[in-house]
């Protein structure tokens, strides 16, 4: 009881913050996320097989995730851009030339390039760098099938670096973010002794 | 072979994905191919970018119910159903346990002795004392502006020459009032009413220093001379809250902490009674404190505010101020946690972080356009004392009743907006909104850099897709010119008035107006001019490092706005969708409170929070004072702390009084207050008026209401954060339980997220 207990903690506290992340980028709410995450516990707690789960715990828990989060769009009837179909078709925002120009501006957004991203595109790339997963486990959360996954992330990859310069430079790492972040940084501990 | 830049394999490869067989063959080819190599550099450089940009993106947690619920479900299947709900529950007095164990060192010990000490000095002391020359004195209803334009000179050496002193000596005033040092801080005594033996040598006597702060001078001679003359000082007062609008604030807030000090450790700043006593040393800021001042983070400012204190009724029976729907206090308080800091104590203003909160008070009935919702019970820091809400709750607005809106968003596009929690944050929070528009509506665009340029003129609200293709080309770039981008933005509002409509702009900035017109006080005055033509101003503050929270307050206290604080996307969808109508349809303009406590119940009491919307007592009546407004389905939340007659108020107190009415009277039904309300609508003159009695249920703490229990953990949290001279026996674990059991429904988890907030307080201040 008490081990099981613990163990579930440490599930938690593992893996609670990034599917919640993930979760609200699919419902786009907080509070639907948090559902989603809860019942995607729940149904951990009655796995039987728990020890059969330990090697592939997050990519499981990233499909079970994403299903409950699918079936609660469903649900509320605003599944609009996240059908595997739909998300392929969903256009990407072609960028105006001064947007184009803009953000090539040094300290261009990631987050912002990221966003512009198709919704498929965006999920694979935040899959693999932002939650670690393999092109494999990718494909195993998305049903995407592999090449695909590997198809998107390239072509995600390809269009962020063409918008923003940062990621993209040709004269060696210029981390223009790390720079600004380091003076953000240097503010804020200066707000506190 | 050439590799084709397009195979996805160049990014499989780069990113360790390749099968061993693939690899090789793969590896082959990129050896006879530079450019192919290059590309896999890049991919790889993008690659570890990317990661750490999407590593630092905060990530949400569960709410401490849901966990438990989750712990709950974790029971093997074959136990039966009675052990595994008592299993559950041990699981949640376990958790709570825990945190009750994180959160036991509470904050009140590391708080004083981090902040470095610094009393200034004797000189700057004394500007407090001296009022400005003859020719610079306001008029009486002009006192705001007035206190805008007097030159900050004076005042500003204060901030560059601080001295370590801890007892400041003072050379004598420059009236025939006496200063005294008593541990290390001012006190202003009126020397003729000392010295007829009325008062302890720690009563405040405020005479001086309000007859200076608030400079109403009707016979018009000099101040120095007024300072004794009783005519002058009965009418000194305050038009409206001081700290918003106080001298030299031009010059930067800090030299007006210490310019005020004085003043403001009396409290008595925001009262027009000379008369007035303060009860206890409380007022007075323990040496720690004066370095508030000082700790402004990075460029951030905040206006210093002194937490109120307790008035004895016989005194002062009359408590009266302005409301306020701001809630910018909490989402800044929260970024600071969230940040694992603990926010600076002049950035947290419980009255905002209370009303960040809505409350379920009954909903106004038939066409009243509010109700107004007392309780009393025993106040949870001090059992001894009674804690009084009142709760206001105003009309909400269906969206057929709605009023078409006529919105101009002035935006900062300047340099300093990049950020990923400023200029972007910005358009994902218009984003959210823009959808909620209809052909009723009329939207606009300025933005402001160096020069302000109007981005999307004035347009029908359900042309959706020109209105977003505009947010979307937005960027960030070059300097500030604030004061340029305002006028822009009221002449697109005057073009396209909306009569009977909302007409508002609404300013998304970081605050920092950093070129060209910063003179505050012309700003101001716009502003101002603009709102009684019925144009309203709400300023969104956005962003970190160099947020001006006193210049944004000001600037929406001044256009009968709101000022709200927006972090993340969910405080944008909390300001801008859920919450919309509140947030830019006024129902109610110049809202007020006036209570009148019974002293033959209660022998003090002080409000919590709202120090800087104290209202002079006849203002109340006087339909020419200005006043905060609410907006539709808006709650406001009120509480006082009421020490009970015939309980020692305690401290080094005040000695009886020789020559006042004798104390028994009878008690009036009971009661112990009557709570005055008065507000406006929008396009109306003249105020309405709505009371309610208050009345003791008597009740313990723990069996109040959810909405009293929570708004006493919201109290408790702040008078933590503020370190208030008036905490008691407030600690984090206290606000945690309140907080708990004055979760309710917690429809949009605001509640439960409030409480994992002080968790995190109780873990930093470890």
């Amino acid at each position: 009881m008490q081990a099981d207990e613990n163990w579930m903690r440490s599930v938690l506290r593992e893996h609670e913050g990034p599917l919640l992340r993930y979760a609200m980028r699919l419902t786009g709410s907080l509070d639907r996320a948090r559902d989603v995450v809860q019942d995607t516990f729940v149904k951990l707690c009655r796995e039987q097989s728990r020890e059969g789960l330990n090697s592939h715990l997050p990519a499981w828990l990233f499909t079970v995730c994403r299903n409950h989060a699918l079936d609660l769009l469903r649900k509320e009837g605003r599944l609009t851009a996240l059908t595997d179909a739909e998300l392929a078709a969903h256009p990407s925002p072609e960028p105006t030339p001064a947007a184009q120009a803009a953000d090539r501006e040094a300290e261009a957004d990631v987050l912002r390039a990221l966003e512009g991203l198709p919704a498929n595109q965006a999920e694979v790339i935040r899959l693999k760098f932002q939650n670690g997963f393999s092109y494999r486990e990718i494909s195993r959360v998305t049903k995407l099938s592999e090449s695909n996954v590997g198809f998107l992330i390239h072509t995600g990859l390809k269009t962020m670096r063409q918008r923003v310069r940062a990621l993209d430079s040709r004269t060696g790492f210029q981390p223009v973010h790390s720079r600004k972040n380091e003076q953000d940084a240097r503010s804020t501990e200066g707000e506190r002794p | 072979m050439k590799i084709d830049l397009n195979d996805p394999k160049l990014t499989a490869y780069a990113l360790g994905e390749l099968s061993a067989a693939d690899r090789q063959t793969f590896e082959t080819a990129l050896a006879e191919d530079p450019a192919a190599r290059q590309e896999v550099e890049r991919i790889q450089l993008a690659a570890g970018m990317l990661k750490e940009r999407l590593d630092s993106e905060p990530c949400p947690r569960l709410e401490p119910a849901q966990r438990n619920v989750i712990y709950e479900k974790l029971t093997p299947a074959e136990t039966p159903v009675g052990f595994r709900w008592w299993a559950g529950a041990l699981a949640g007095v376990a958790a709570l346990v825990l945190i009750a164990g994180l959160m036991l060192p509470a904050l009140n010990t590391s708080r004083g002795k981090a902040r470095q000490l610094q009393v200034y000095s004797q000189a700057n002391e004394r500007f407090a004392l001296t009022a400005p020359p003859k020719g610079e004195r306001p008029a009486l209803d002009q006192v705001d502006d007035a206190l805008n334009t007097t030159p900050a000179p004076v005042a500003a050496p204060a901030v560059e020459e601080p001295v370590i002193l801890p007892t400041p000596v003072m050379s004598p005033p420059p009236s025939d009032k006496e200063i005294k040092v008593i541990r290390g801080t001012a006190t202003v005594f009126d020397s003729k009413l000392s010295s007829s033996g009325g008062l302890h040598a720690e009563t405040v006597q405020l005479r001086a220093t309000s007859a200076y702060s608030n400079p109403t001078f009707q016979d018009g001679s000099g101040p120095r001379g007024q300072f004794g003359s009783e005519g002058g000082l009965r009418n000194a007062t305050l038009s409206k809250a001081p700290m918003s609008g106080p001298p030299g604030s031009a010059g930067g807030d800090m030299d007006i902490a210490s310019a005020r000090k004085p003043s403001g450790s009396g409290g008595g700043l925001y009262r027009p009674e000379n008369e007035s006593r303060v009860v206890r040393q409380v007022p007075f800021r323990r040496e720690s404190e004066f370095a508030t001042v000082k700790e402004s983070p990075g460029t951030e400012s905040y206006a210093p505010v002194y937490d109120n204190p307790f008035y004895v009724v016989t005194d002062q029976p009359l408590s009266t101020f302005g409301l306020d729907v701001d809630t910018a206090s909490y989402s800044n308080i929260r970024r600071f946690l969230l940040n694992n800091q603990l926010p600076p104590r002049d950035a947290v203003r419980i009255e905002e972080m209370l009303n960040y909160f809505s409350y379920d008070y009954p909903a106004p009935r038939g066409r009243e356009p509010f109700s107004l919702y007392v309780e009393m019970g025993e106040c949870p820091w001090n059992p001894a004392h009674q804690l009084a809400l009142v709760g206001l709750k105003a009309k909400d607005i269906t969206a057929r009743e709605q009023p078409p809106l006529n919105l101009v968003f002035l935006i900062d596009v300047s340099g300093s907006m990049q950020p990923a929690n400023k200029l972007p944050l910005i358009k994902q929070a218009l984003r959210l909104l823009v959808p909620q528009l209809s052909a009723r509506d009329r939207v606009s665009i300025v933005v402001y850099a160096n020069n302000a340029r109007v981005a999307l003129p004035s347009t029908r609200g359900d042309q959706h897709r020109r209105i977003l293709s505009v947010i979307d080309e937005l960027n960030a770039d070059g300097g500030t010119n604030g004061g340029e981008g305002i006028q822009n933005a009221y002449a697109q509002a005057s073009e396209n008035f909306i009569k009977g409509g909302v007409n508002r702009v609404i300013l998304c900035t970081d605050g920092d107006f950093n070129v060209g017109i910063t003179d505050q006080s012309d700003l101001t005055r716009l502003i101002k001019d603009k709102a009684a033509s019925g144009i309203f101003l709400s300023v969104f503050g956005f962003g970190m490092g160099n947020l001006k929270d006193s210049t944004m307050q000001k600037l929406a206290n001044n256009g009968n706005g709101h000022y709200a604080y927006i972090d993340d996307l969910d405080e944008a969808r909390k300001v801008l969708v859920d919450q919309a109508r509140s947030t830019i349809i006024t129902v109610a303009k110049d809202v007020k409170l006036q209570v009148e406590f019974n002293p033959a119940q209660v022998q003090a009491y002080r409000l919590i929070g709202y120090e800087k919307r104290a209202l002079a007592a006849r203002d109340f009546n006087d339909d020419r004072k200005d006043a905060g407004d609410i907006g539709a389905g808006h709650t406001v939340t009120a509480l006082y702390e009421i020490v009970p007659a015939g309980e020692a108020v305690g401290e080094p107190g005040v000695d009886a009084l020789k020559y006042q009415p004798a104390k028994n009277r009878p008690a009036v039904n009971g009661e112990w207050a009557t709570v005055k309300f008065r507000y406006k609508n929008p396009d109306a003159d003249k105020s309405q008026l709505l009371t309610a009695a208050l009345k003791n249920s008597g009740l313990r703490w723990r069996t109040a209401s959810d909405d009293f229990q929570f708004a006493a953990a919201v109290a408790t949290f702040g008078m933590v954060l503020r370190d208030s001279p008036q905490k008691s026996e407030s600690n984090l674990n206290l606000a945690f339980e309140l907080a708990t059991a004055g979760r309710g429904r917690d429809a949009n988890g605001y509640r439960s997220e409030f409480a994992d907030l002080v968790k995190r307080a109780g873990e930093l201040s470890r």
